[in-house]
């Protein structure tokens, strides 16, 4: 059976149901939720405007996931030049005292994440949070399956070098 | 021992946070505004390109930014750009300005002609900014050509004014001159008119304020102005004629004449709002020496909308029976001064023949 096409009012649909989780991607590669925000609602622009030639319902997903990504690695490359990591946390609620420990893991996590170019902080993103597999990686960022595999290499040699991350390393 | 891979998951999976401030309803309302601006500033840019093509072939110089600024974001960080810290001296112009990406656009002080002291402020100071500031772009490369014409037998006062455009990289590049109606300037590589410059300013400034950036999204109406077109979005350049969903007609009878409709306002339906939109499309033609007169008889207003939420308003408003805006005149056929007649519930007397 083949899906129907999205129409137009699918898409507050598909926003209700999956921005949530593009956000907290968009965050990771970030590090802000503002950013994030704009990043992520930069990227539904450019799945809006076109929407009505986006022919299956399941492509709309990858389709943002893609464009958050290379939306991200665009803005740095061209226009960004202030990125600095400040090692503080961006307040998104008031932490109590049982939060302290998810706040410390999240800002260790965004600071060993700042330390990686972007291209490599987008495959790991794709990779180890949004589940996609070295291809569909691959095309999510236009680039080639090996670029992923090298750039995936590096990035978990550079991130175990963080005492949070080799914690769990076996080697 | 743990799986290296699954420490990694699971310590991005507690560095993000559970979810966004931002409601779904709150951010499908964004982005479809977003969506919407990013397609008003492409057709911008299309008319701003098309008259620095026209521009080209009668050897005027070029000097545009050739970046696609409607699809790349601008990251949050832009910050609006500030007045200098002394009066512009705007009495030899201004460089050329790309307005091919713009986070800012404010009014800022300038010398008098008169004796280098600050020249009265006239223009509101409220910077424009975000989707508003690149509306005002779309809108200015949109204007056509400035026609020293139709200036030469008028002798217009100097009244001073600049505009600061901030730029994505903190730049900035400034407009301006000492006159208005016959003050040109160059934008895109084309003399525009500083009078719908400013227009286009001020409009686009009404509609930030009011925090109503798709003011034609419930469809065309008539607007309470005295005269009609006072208020009414005739600057609006960037408005893609072709593109309007709705129509309507304004009509105010001559204080001193006859009543030549029926109605004072009337909408166009399907058919007739078909005969309208495209003779306005292949007729919108330049202003012509004549047009520049305050037509105290009957006024007619034409307001379209389109899908998107943007209008633009044509007034018959200069003693030549045509419908005017910061685009150019528009004559309308016979055939659309009979679609005009029948939104306005008839026409009597036959006054229109």
């Amino acid at each position: 059976m083949t899906a129907a096409p999205p129409t137009v009012a699918d898409f507050e649909e598909f926003v209700a149901a999956r921005s949530a989780s593009l956000w907290r991607s968009a965050y990771l590669l970030t590090g802000d939720p503002q950013r994030a925000e704009d990043l992520l609602q930069t990227a539904l622009v450019k799945a809006w405007r076109r929407w009505d030639r986006i022919e299956r319902r399941e492509a709309v997903e990858s389709y943002v996931r893609a464009a958050i990504a290379t939306t991200y690695t665009d803005w740095w490359r061209r226009r960004w030049n202030g990125e600095v990591s400040t090692g503080t946390l961006p307040d998104l609620a008031p932490p109590g005292a049982d939060e302290a420990d998810e706040v410390e893991v999240r800002r260790d996590v965004l600071a060993a994440l700042d330390l990686l170019p972007r291209g490599q902080r987008a495959v790991v993103v794709l990779r180890y949070f949004d589940d996609l597999t070295v291809e569909q990686t691959a095309g999510a960022l236009g680039i080639g399956v090996g670029t992923v595999k090298s750039q995936t290499s590096r990035a978990l040699a550079a991130l175990r070098t963080s005492p949070l991350f080799a914690e769990g390393d076996p080697s | 021992m743990t799986d290296p891979d699954a420490r990694l998951r699971d310590l991005l999976e507690q560095a993000a946070p559970g979810s966004p401030a931002l409601d779904p309803t709150s951010r499908t309302a964004a982005v479809v505004r977003r969506g919407r601006a990013a397609r008003r500033r492409d057709r911008g840019l299309l008319a701003g390109a098309t008259a620095v093509v026209l521009a080209l072939a009668v050897g005027l110089p070029l000097a545009m930014d050739g970046e696609d600024g409607a699809e790349v974001a601008t990251p949050p960080a832009a910050t609006t750009a500030a007045c200098p810290s002394t009066p512009i001296d705007v009495s030899k112009g201004s460089p050329d300005a790309g307005l091919a990406d713009v986070v800012s656009v404010r009014s800022c002080p300038v010398l008098s002609p008169a004796g280098g002291d600050l020249a009265e402020p006239d223009l509101p100071t409220t910077p424009l900014t975000g989707d508003t500031a690149r509306d005002f772009a779309a809108d200015v490369l949109a204007l056509p050509q400035h026609d020293a014409a139709v200036c030469a037998a008028v002798d217009e006062l100097p009244r001073p004014w600049a505009l600061v455009v901030g730029l994505p990289d903190g730049g900035t590049e400034v407009i301006g001159s000492t006159l208005r109606t016959c003050g040109a300037v160059a934008v895109g590589g084309v003399q525009r008119t500083g009078q719908q410059v400013l227009d286009a300013l001020t409009g686009n400034l009404e509609r930030q304020q009011s925090g109503d950036l798709e003011p034609g999204a419930d469809g065309p109406t008539c607007p309470a102005g005295d005269p009609l077109a006072e208020g009414a979005d005739t600057w609006n350049a960037s408005f893609d004629i072709a593109s309007a969903t709705a129509g309507m007609i304004c009509y105010v009878a001559d204080p001193m004449g006859s009543v030549e409709y029926a109605a004072t306002e009337g909408k166009l339906h399907l058919d007739t709002l078909a005969t309208i939109r495209d003779d306005l499309a292949r007729h919108l033609v330049p202003r012509t020496l004549g047009t520049v007169c305050a037509d105290t008889g009957p006024q007619r207003l034409l307001v379209l909308t389109d899908d998107e939420g943007d209008r633009a308003a044509y007034a018959d408003d200069r003693c030549s029976g045509s419908f005017s805006s910061a685009r150019g005149q528009w004559k309308p056929s016979a055939e659309s001064e009979a679609a005009i007649a029948e939104a306005l519930g008839g026409a009597l007397g036959g006054a229109l023949d």
